[in-house]
């Protein structure tokens, strides 16, 4: 799906997807469980630092991707910094009462959305849809009716915001004509979401005539593509646990928040 | 089923299609078929021609075993025979393909039959060479045009081993090049296959099937002869039930050319770009009131995108100036100039075929004196007898009309028309051609796409075309 802004491949391409979602449900709950805000600060650098050198996407959309992570992060803090309790104030402005706990504790929340967000980011970078279905259809046994529905229902998406878009420039054509009542509004979401709603029911009625002419069933199939578990798996598995435990390492020598449990500061 | 069997009459062949005394209707609907009776034999190649509700599409699809099991509808037959393999080519091009690119899709086909995963690749590489597809296997589907498209369905349908080949429309979104392409492909396979093929523009395969099979509006087979046979004898029912034929043009309308007045629109130095890319420059380009004018050019060559540059509705370099005014935004024309985009669909607001036309007029008259116009405008359309439906129930050529009619809630000075004809039958493709014809002599200009040959040497007073990066004017010859 990124081909075209892909500058090379490492070998987290050839990882299992299924070693890949295994992973991120681990990471998940360590995340969870870290307390010192600076092993999430060293592990988040790693997890940087891992995005950037090997999900091979050209560095300009990689740019616009953090940029769009840590601005969701700070937003996902400000609740917990702008309302959070402490003794120590920093700023007060009527309810807003910003104490350096709360703030520490803010920063603490959106690192862990933010490591969250780059290892999904790299994983997302680095597996074809398409190997996700197959690896799940291999050894969890989905029925291929879903797969396939799944990975033909993505084919759709662009032609659904292709037809977006010549609806929209329709309305501007047609709006100056009209009562503005039929543009704006209810009416308005109302007529595009039948209409996209209906040219996608007919298109994958269609489709599913098509599948089963070329004699898709809910049988027995082979599988063109083999998704199995490699070294590489362990490898990967390594390289996080790895940065992880050099993470708590840092944490431990080297202080950049002047606490180790965010939670009793 | 032995039974059954036993009362296939001895002529038919085990390699044969035949059908005897089918009956079939869907749920809610009048009956398509009653006592229907057809037997096809091996390799033979039979078109399916009717017009658009005759049930062509519904016959292909029992005799490609698709009704009842994959469609349902209620069907009986007294006696029915058909092949098991057997492989489909359908219409829509971007309703065929379940995965993301070539190899894959070609290999979901092979892996529906089983096919160990070594043999996958080599048998997929053979078949793009054996049709002439020259396209790399990691090649992503969307990204191919729409001729291509077609014949990786080809492709896909050769590749389940078929003894009998069902198309259905297959060229019907393709322009006139592509379109003799896939005929000339399927011409290269086919010598011991079973074809039955659904097609408008029959330009192509008239003289290279066996037979023709001409149905009517309600599902019966009116003739059923070679196609020489049905050209000499059945003419006239061709041309009552408005379908496509060989000598369909020698019966299109003629219309007397009108003489253009002053210039309503000029562009000059427009340069078009996509994604950094100079698409095409236009140096000088006038269009006087009055005028009808084609568009022409290869798929991808930036004719759609023209149009929309002269809406406004994308960026481009360069003046446009309508009725002497400059044009800086959409707002500046609009209603004035009026597209009607290549996608019906996409163009309807409402859900009733009668509002779709009213909400243009209810600004402009008052209440009573809408109704009148709306009313007036379905019947000059031919649309009266659908006013009450969703715009999106309509057939393809009454949505196509429908659209035009979208236009006019006051006189446009300028309509540009994105392919208005594709797709269209005989009955239908005329019609239109004649409410343009009527726009122009009320005063309107137009500017049409088009790839249709038999249209481009009849009816535009100039011809544009975009060549080598450039727009330019060609030299028009009537026939």
């Amino acid at each position: 799906m990124f081909d075209s802004i892909r500058l090379y491949e490492t070998f987290i391409n050839r990882v299992n997807p299924l070693s890949k979602i295994l992973m991120a449900t681990l990471l998940f709950v360590t995340v969870l469980l870290i307390h010192n805000p600076n092993t999430l600060l060293y592990f988040l650098l790693f997890n940087l630092i891992l995005l950037i050198i090997l999900s091979g996407i050209k560095p300009q959309y990689i740019l616009a991707l953090l940029g769009a992570i840590f601005i969701s992060g700070i937003l996902s803090s400000t609740y917990m910094i702008l309302y959070g309790q402490g003794d120590t104030t920093l700023y007060r402005l009527g309810i807003i009462h910003i104490s350096q706990e709360s703030l520490i504790r803010g920063i603490h929340v959106a690192m862990r959305g933010v490591i969250l967000s780059l290892f999904g980011a790299l994983i997302i970078f680095t597996t074809r849809i398409t190997d996700i279905f197959y690896a799940l259809m291999i050894h969890l046994k989905l029925p291929p009716k879903y797969a396939y529905s799944f990975m033909a229902a993505i084919r759709m998406v662009p032609l659904i915001i292709s037809e977006y878009m010549q609806l929209r420039q329709a309305k501007k054509v047609r709006a100056p004509l009209i009562n503005k009542k039929y543009v704006t509004g209810f009416a308005a979401v109302k007529s595009t979401i039948i209409t996209l709603l209906s040219q996608s029911i007919r298109r994958s009625y269609r489709l599913s005539i098509a599948m089963e002419s070329k004699g898709f069933s809910n049988n027995k199939r082979s599988f063109y593509r083999e998704t199995s578990f490699s070294r590489l798996d362990l490898y990967f598995f390594l390289l996080l646990l790895i940065s992880l435990l050099i993470s708590i390492y840092l944490s431990q020598h080297c202080f950049i928040f002047n606490t180790n449990d965010a939670r009793s500061i | 089923m032995s039974a059954e069997d036993m009362r296939i009459p001895m002529k038919v062949s085990k390699d044969d299609l035949f059908i005897q005394g089918l009956d079939l209707n869907f749920p809610e609907e009048k009956k398509t078929f009653n006592k229907l009776n057809l037997h096809i034999k091996a390799k033979e190649k039979v078109l399916l021609l009717g017009p658009s509700g005759s049930g062509k599409s519904t016959l292909l699809n029992v005799l490609g075993g698709l009704i009842p099991s994959v469609i349902h509808a209620s069907m009986q037959a007294d006696n029915i025979q058909l092949i098991s393999n057997k492989a489909f080519v359908f219409q829509d091009p971007d309703a065929q393909f379940t995965m993301p690119t070539v190899e894959e899709e070609l290999a979901f086909v092979l892996e529906n039959l089983q096919l160990p995963k070594v043999e996958i690749r080599d048998k997929a590489l053979q078949i793009l060479e054996s049709l002439n597809l020259p396209v790399s296997l990691d090649t992503n589907i969307n990204t191919l045009s729409g001729g291509m498209k077609q014949k990786l369905s080809i492709a896909s349908a050769l590749l389940q081993n078929p003894s009998c080949l069902f198309l259905d429309e297959p060229s019907s979104m393709l322009d006139e090049a592509a379109r003799k392409t896939l005929w000339n492909t399927v011409e290269s396979i086919w010598d011991n296959l079973t074809v039955i093929i659904i097609e408008h523009r029959v330009d192509y395969i008239w003289d290279k099937v066996d037979r023709v099979l001409l149905m009517n509006k309600n599902g019966e087979i009116v003739a059923d002869d070679t196609p020489q046979n049905i050209l000499d004898n059945c003419l006239k029912q061709l041309n009552n039930l408005g379908v496509w034929h060989p000598y369909s043009w020698e019966q299109a309308p003629v219309f007397k050319k009108i003489k253009p007045e002053e210039a309503i629109l000029t562009v000059e130095d427009l340069t078009i770009r996509r994604k950094d890319k100079t698409l095409f420059t236009v140096d000088k380009l006038t269009v006087n009131k009055g005028e009808w004018l084609t568009l022409e050019g290869p798929n991808g060559s930036g004719k759609t995108t023209f149009l929309n540059s002269i809406m406004k509705l994308i960026p481009s370099h360069g003046s446009i100036k309508f009725k002497g005014k400059v044009i800086k935004k959409t707002k500046d024309i609009v209603g004035q100039v009026y597209p009607v985009f290549q996608n019906p669909e996409l163009q309807f607001i409402t859900h009733k075929v009668y509002d779709e036309i009213f909400i243009n007029m209810e600004n402009l008259f008052d209440i009573q004196q809408a109704q009148k116009e709306t009313e007036s405008l379905l019947k000059a359309f031919d649309l009266s007898h659908v006013a009450h439906l969703n715009p999106l129930e309509l057939s393809m050529g009454q949505k196509r009309r429908l659209s035009v009619a979208t236009a006019l809630g006051g006189l446009p000075d300028l309509l540009l028309l994105d392919e208005p004809t594709f797709g269209l039958d005989q009955k239908n493709t005329f019609d239109l051609l004649n409410h343009f014809h009527n726009l122009i002599s009320e005063g309107t200009s137009i500017i049409m796409i088009s790839h249709d040959y038999n249209i481009l040497k009849r009816y535009p007073s100039r011809r544009l075309e975009i060549r080598n990066g450039q727009l330019i004017e060609k030299e028009v010859s009537y026939v």
